[in-house]
């Protein structure tokens, strides 16, 4: 199965993920965590500067910085309907070739 | 029933209809602290119903009850205080998830909840089915249906406050967080039970929020008698948790809690797919676009800028009009009853035309404020801090700092009072302290009247100038203030965009006039003080000639005309004209007009006798950089809260501009201008 987790601001407008792991030091972390960006949330981006982003949440949207999104990891792979299907993530940790981005 | 007085809290998250639900409910029955609504202060208002009587505290929106914000541990210990009887929770029927979030941290607090599950309209327009009674009982808490933007459910929250009472609700509601952490939240809460001076915290929550290492809560242990002790146990489960669990404890947490919401929600809501709110999908594909976004952008200040100009200017001149009706008849008036020369100079030279200098002002301001109204109703606002992050990150700042400038343009007022929505302390005092240094609507009468005698062929281009020096000075400014402000942890941002909306008109006009209000509430007593010793110090001592050179502030004048000397105006009808300018920039104008003994119409004549082109050029740049008016000078202190940053403002401006008009007119001297 592939995999390929990234940071947020990889995923191109119009595309979706699903949260994998949301990083950052205590504050930003919570913060985004209290917004409803969970692990297992699925995040429409629909716009993608290069800079900041926006994005969907539920049914609602939020404008972010930069740096904000490079804390939120992602799995593009996930489509609606793999969801649906229950289909697993087949990601392994070690890997994986996130790492290197900010903490 | 007993009860005659009771009192209810509004909570929720932003955009959840708060602030329509609490107008609706208390109607024109409202007390607005000193600042109306969107920060610190507190709304209140009452509710008349029966013979009971309901006090309403709307508290400000927040997302989670942490310790990140002023607003989040305001309402907190609001709550925590027990100052309400019950809390009604605005919840948005369309995104329960993250509005349960709050809701479950105020259950946690064995807060006494009322949950309006409001926007059902719009749920039911998306398909989504909520069974309330199973939603109630999965919560413990009531639930019921509103439409807070038509008024629907008021009656029926009331009435359930009224009519079923207060039932408080203690510690029977738990969210399981497994068992590891459960048993350490047993043991911290038999650590922390008996200590008196920790009796106003539920225990179980607090233990939940130490091992969260919630700062503030953290902070306050460590003054109690076994807080180091708890402390440390506490650090230690941390510890051993982590490794257990494989991920930090905190963000555990906040998942269960959020585990605990899906399963109520999939107990009681019916939902299809989320449905995507098309239009609002296209707007922002237009005005967030790449290329597009920023043009738009342009597009949109312009109107904003012309409509205020266009309309302003007659309303300023009725404001203006009346004002001087009004001495006419004063002075007439206080003539005929034979009162004192130094009582009629004192109300007719002083209150009266210093007051109606300064609120000439005001009509500038109710425009702007519309205009800013009709932004942020109909949801444009929030975009703008998306569409400007880019270049203001250049700056130092995030995209939100960027409307505060653009205002400063209209008036440096509104524009100090917009940056509130920033909420990163730190870019909010900068963007403060560099603002004045925009070249409000005030000024450009004096460059008007200077560049029409002195540059009459290059008008535009003098004035062009102008202007971007002070945009220079305001980037220089915040580059500066951001090397000796300290730094906060993270600059970046998160903020929600709300859906577009036509607003109401109702709707535009009351946020209007709370910022209105809230100007003249806040900057009354400043503008009034200065206006008294202005007018004192052209009066004293009592006999000279209102503001003649024989005057205490004539005389004042003379002693700072040489300091003024190197820039080029060394007079002290300069000076005067400075010192009244603070008032309001395009006092100047009149101001000279009275010392040049020349009025209104033979000033333009006179100005070319007593400065050169050169001098006049550096007269229009320590107009544009010197202190600001006083009533940007209230805003300043009322929205800094500090008086240090307050004379900051005002020393720096003073400096800046003298430094740069002696440059001008020193290097000008040197190239062989005169």
């Amino acid at each position: 199965m592939n995999c390929s987790l990234e940071p947020l601001t990889g995923i191109k407008a119009g595309m979706s993920a699903m949260v994998k792991e949301v990083r950052g030091g205590k504050n930003v972390r919570n913060r985004l965590m209290e917004m409803g960006i969970i692990e297992g949330t699925t995040i429409r981006v629909i716009a993608n500067s290069g800079g900041p982003l926006i994005v969907q949440v539920g049914n609602s949207r939020f404008a972010m910085g930069h740096g904000m999104a490079q804390k939120i990891i992602v799995d593009r792979v996930y489509k609606g309907i793999d969801i649906a299907l229950g289909r697993e993530a087949g990601c392994n940790e070690n890997e994986s070739h996130y790492h290197g981005y900010s903490r | 029933m007993r009860m005659s007085h009771i009192t209810m809290a509004i909570a929720g998250n932003p955009n959840t209809g708060k602030t329509s639900l609490f107008n609706h409910l208390t109607g024109a029955r409202q007390h607005v602290g000193n600042w109306p609504g969107v920060t610190v202060e507190k709304k209140e208002g009452q509710i008349r119903y029966k013979d009971k009587i309901i006090r309403v505290v709307d508290l400000p929106g927040t997302y989670s009850l942490g310790a990140y914000s002023e607003d989040e541990i305001i309402a907190r210990e609001f709550i925590l205080n027990n100052e309400s009887d019950v809390v009604v929770n605005t919840v948005d029927a369309t995104n329960l998830s993250r509005n349960l979030y709050l809701t479950v941290q105020m259950l946690e607090m064995d807060a006494n909840i009322l949950i309006a599950l409001n926007m059902m309209d719009e749920a039911g327009r998306l398909g989504i089915e909520i069974d309330l009674n199973r939603l109630s009982t999965a919560l413990g808490a009531r639930v019921v249906p509103t439409v807070a933007a038509k008024g629907k459910g008021i009656k029926e929250i009331i009435a359930a406050i009224i009519e079923n009472g207060i039932k408080p609700s203690k510690g029977k509601f738990r969210i399981d967080y497994g068992e590891d952490v459960e048993r350490v939240i047993d043991n911290i809460v038999n650590m922390i039970q008996d200590d008196k001076k920790l009796s106003k915290y539920p225990p179980r929550w607090l233990a939940i929020k130490l091992l969260e290492e919630d700062e503030k809560l953290v902070r306050q242990i460590k003054a109690t008698l076994k807080g180091k002790e708890i402390l440390s146990y506490v650090q230690s489960c941390r510890q051993a948790l982590e490794n257990k669990i494989g991920e930090n404890l905190d963000s555990y947490i906040i998942a269960k809690r959020y585990e605990f919401i899906h399963d109520v929600i999939s107990q009681s809501v019916q939902r299809p797919q989320t449905g995507n709110d098309l239009l609002t999908d296209k707007i922002d594909r237009i005005v967030t676009h790449n290329i597009l976004g920023i043009p738009i952008f342009a597009a949109i200040m312009w109107l904003v800028f012309t409509f205020t100009f266009i309309f302003s200017e007659p309303l300023v001149e009725i404001v203006e009009t009346g004002f001087s009706t009004l001495s006419e008849l004063l002075l007439a008036a206080l003539t005929g009853i034979g009162a004192s020369e130094i009582f009629i100079s004192f109300v007719v030279d002083g209150i009266v035309s210093g007051l109606g200098s300064v609120l000439s002002i005001v009509p500038v301001l109710f425009l702007l404020f519309i205009a800013i109204a009709m932004l942020e109703d109909s949801g444009y606002m929030a975009r703008i801090a998306y569409v400007m992050d880019k270049p203001m990150r250049m700056m130092g700042l995030s995209g939100k700092a960027f409307v505060p400038f653009l205002l400063g343009f209209g008036c440096n007022v509104p524009a100090v009072m917009a940056t509130r929505t920033i909420e990163n302390k730190r870019d909010r005092l900068i963007t403060i302290l560099a603002n004045p240094f925009i070249s409000c609507s005030a000024r450009l009468p004096v460059y008007v009247l200077f560049t029409s005698v002195f540059f009459p062929k290059r008008q535009a281009l003098v004035l062009g100038s102008l202007y971007l020096l002070g945009v220079f000075m305001a980037i220089i400014s915040v580059k500066l203030f951001g090397k000796i402000v300290p730094e906060q942890d993270d600059s970046s941002f998160i903020i929600e965009l709300p859906p577009y909306r036509l607003p109401t008109l109702k709707g535009v006009f009351l946020h209007m006039w709370e910022n209105v209000r809230g100007f003249l509430n806040k900057v009354s007593n400043i503008i009034l003080a200065a206006v008294v010793i202005i007018w004192l110090l052209s009066s004293l001592p009592f006999g000279v000639e209102y503001a003649s050179d024989e005057s205490m502030i004539g005389r004042m004048s003379s002693l700072i005309a040489p300091i003024l000397k190197p820039a080029g105006f060394g007079t002290w009808q300069a000076a005067i004209a400075l010192i009244f300018g603070v008032l309001a920039k395009e006092i100047v104008i009149s101001t000279l007009g009275v010392v040049y003994k020349a009025g209104s119409f033979g000033l333009a004549a006179v100005l070319s006798e007593h400065f050169t082109p050169l001098s006049a050029y550096s007269f229009m740049v320590m107009t544009l950089l010197y202190a600001p008016c006083i009533a940007t000078i209230g805003s300043i202190r009322s929205e800094t809260k500090s008086l240090k940053w307050t004379a900051v403002s005002v020393i720096y401006g003073l400096i800046i501009a003298w430094t740069m008009s002696v440059l001008i007119y020193q290097i000008g001297l040197m190239l062989g201008f005169s």
